[in-house]
């Protein structure tokens, strides 16, 4: 069994946005949505965390079955690496591990990490892409601004 | 005597105005019986407004081929358009169709790109409606024969508020009603909530869009997210507009906007709207008759709270609102004029279309990219020069006129995301879509963008560096071209 993946920086590109992970495999041209503890994973891996490590902060994190968390986490890793978006990691040392902070220790449900697959970008849309957002993060206005 | 059978074609059914629209004047056309409506989504239709077409009696086609299209115009006595400017919409009118008696219903004013009427529409078209009357300043509209153009108000159906009660409420509300989208709101739409000074006042958003989650942002960034409830779209609105004091219907300065049902809906009851003078909203309501008409930001502030300051002021505009949209909207009326319409469009024959489309210097500019030529000629010559000096310029002229593109309003980039999607193959409209990607913060679909064009051959400097800047500002950022 695969102990640690790192992302595959070859032809994967990705950016978070809103609370989610949309990454590119650029070889393949198909687009993948990371939402909720999918985007959490992505991000663990992305700061060489182990894949134990990883699993043991899910069940500290986390409300359900420890198995099926676990279970759930070799499925999800397993798809990624087929997408190749993550491929093995043989040489990095692992991260310290994870801290679980004080506000963890309200669990939230565990519902599955969710990836989306998209063969092209048109279900990106409803990622809300298309708007005129200027360098403060509003949408840009014209006319007499409220100040 | 038999029913007329109509065939109307949307890009798409959704929820919202157009579909209210239909479900109204189908009530009130006396040589149409309702199931004589056929109408076609050529995309897959929102389940829910399908649920409420065919409560009102009406058919809806989801998604049909080509063929079931063909058989339906065949049918149908009248083929009816209805008018956004996108890529299906266009490749329906220059498709190889039978012989057709057509009406182009124009469910925007025509007074921005990319909501261009264009020639080609006129071209095609037995008849033009417009929705607007603002849309008859256009110089399309001045050069077209008196008699193939008409002014058809979409009505509200008026109906829905049967028994509609104002209920009691602490709070000062303010609402908006409609798409919750920056291609259609004001963008300085939080900011001016924010800016309101009224005590315990409260925002209720009602209805969908792609902007929600970015409303949402904004309040809570300038402290009033607890002041909103934003509420699903909803099937009866009579509770909504019951809690509500003021319609507060701001919307951009590029608004494609002509009969805003909502609108319409909302001085039926009673209610006073403050509005921007855009798109053709200043020809539904009068300044200090039946809302208030606000020239700037500050002003619509100001009008809120004149409002709140004044309930008899507010009450005297909300009677006249009512007054007026009674007298002139509904879509008791709008039934009537199509009866006109559809009547005289029986008198002539059904004829083949052939169009501007069948034009050689056409043709020959779509023998390359035919995708992003398609989008230039919808533009009909009205702001389409930075995509021409895109795609026909050296790299350094180029260059800039995409730095431009990238930096056009929601609606020009709404526009160029549905031709990208619709050609996915045509590498320029990739280029767009790249630069606006890059201008908002979209790195990695940006890269994707710029990749697939240097993959297939458009693999000039500047695309390199376009791709090179986009991977690095991606969260990984090592991938090079």
């Amino acid at each position: 069994m695969k102990t640690q993946f790192k992302i595959n920086n070859g032809p994967v590109v990705f950016e978070n946005y809103n609370n989610e992970v949309v990454a590119v495999n650029l070889d393949s041209g198909a687009y993948y949505s990371l939402v909720g503890s999918c985007s959490q994973l992505w991000n663990l891996i992305l700061t060489n965390h182990t894949v134990e490590q990883i699993s043991t902060h899910f069940i500290a994190t986390l409300e359900g079955d420890s198995e099926l968390i676990t279970s759930e986490l070799h499925v999800i890793l397993k798809q990624l690496e087929e997408a190749g978006l993550i491929i093995e990691n043989l040489s990095m040392e692992p991260s310290p591990a994870i801290s679980v902070t004080e506000s963890a220790i309200e669990k939230n449900p565990f519902n599955g990490f969710e990836m989306t697959v998209y063969t092209d970008m048109q279900d990106l849309l409803l990622l809300d892409p298309v708007h005129d957002i200027d360098d403060s993060g509003w949408p840009a206005a014209s006319g007499d601004l409220i100040k | 005597m038999a029913s007329l059978r109509i065939a109307h074609i949307f890009e798409q059914i959704r929820l919202g105005g157009p579909i209210y629209a239909l479900i109204g004047l189908s009530k009130h056309l006396v040589t149409i019986k309702p199931d004589c409506h056929r109408i076609i989504s050529l995309l897959p239709a929102d389940p829910r407004a399908v649920r409420q077409a065919a409560a009102a009696g009406l058919t809806i086609l989801s998604g049909p081929n080509k063929t079931t299209i063909k058989q339906e115009l065949a049918k149908a006595d009248i083929v009816q358009v209805h008018f956004w400017n996108n890529p299906r919409i266009y490749a329906f009118l220059r498709a190889k169709n039978p012989p057709m008696r057509t009406i182009v219903w124009c469910h925007v004013n025509g007074l921005h790109p990319p909501h261009i009427l264009s020639q080609s529409i006129f071209d095609f078209a037995d008849l033009v409606a417009t929705t607007s009357e603002s849309s008859f300043s256009l110089p399309v509209l001045c050069s077209q024969p008196r008699d193939q153009v008409e002014f058809i108000n979409a009505g509200a159906d008026f109906s829905r508020l049967d028994g509609f009660v104002p209920t009691a409420h602490d709070e000062f509300t303010v609402g908006y009603i409609g798409l919750v989208d920056f291609i259609k709101i004001h963008p300085a739409f939080v900011r001016m909530c924010a800016a309101i000074q009224v005590p315990a006042i409260r925002f209720i958003i009602c209805g969908d869009g792609n902007s929600l989650k970015e409303i949402s942002r904004q309040a809570q960034e300038v402290g009033i997210l607890d002041r909103f409830t934003f509420i699903d779209h909803v099937e009866d609105i009579r509770p909504i507009l019951s809690q509500i004091d003021v319609l507060g219907h701001p919307l951009c300065e590029e608004t494609y906007s002509t009969s805003e049902l909502a609108l319409q809906e909302a001085m039926f009851a009673g209610i006073p709207p403050v509005v921007f003078p855009y798109g053709g909203i200043d020809r539904i309501v009068s300044h200090e008759r039946n809302g208030l008409v606000a020239q700037n930001e500050v002003d619509y502030v100001r009008a809120i709270e004149l409002l709140y300051h004044n309930p008899e002021e507010r009450k005297r505009l909300g009677k006249n609102a009512a007054i007026d949209a009674d007298g002139k909207f509904g879509s008791q009326r709008t039934a009537l004029r199509f009866e006109e319409v559809y009547a005289q469009l029986m008198q002539k024959p059904k004829r083949n279309h052939r169009n501007s489309f069948q034009h050689s210097e056409y043709k020959k500019d779509l023998s390359a990219n035919p995708g992003a030529w398609e989008m230039i000629h919808s533009l009909d010559n009205i702001g389409d020069e930075d995509f021409l000096d895109s795609l026909t310029n050296s790299d350094t002229q180029a260059e800039l006129a995409e730095k431009r593109i990238s930096h056009m309003g929601p609606n020009m980039r709404n526009h160029i995301l549905q031709y990208r999607i619709y050609y996915p193959n045509d590498l320029y409209l990739r280029v767009w879509a790249g630069v606006m990607f890059s201008q908002s913060g979209r790195h990695a679909l940006a890269a994707a963008e710029f990749k697939e064009c240097l993959n297939n051959g458009l693999n000039s400097p500047r695309i390199r560096r376009y791709f090179d800047t986009a991977v690095s500002l991606c969260a990984n950022g090592t991938v090079k071209s």
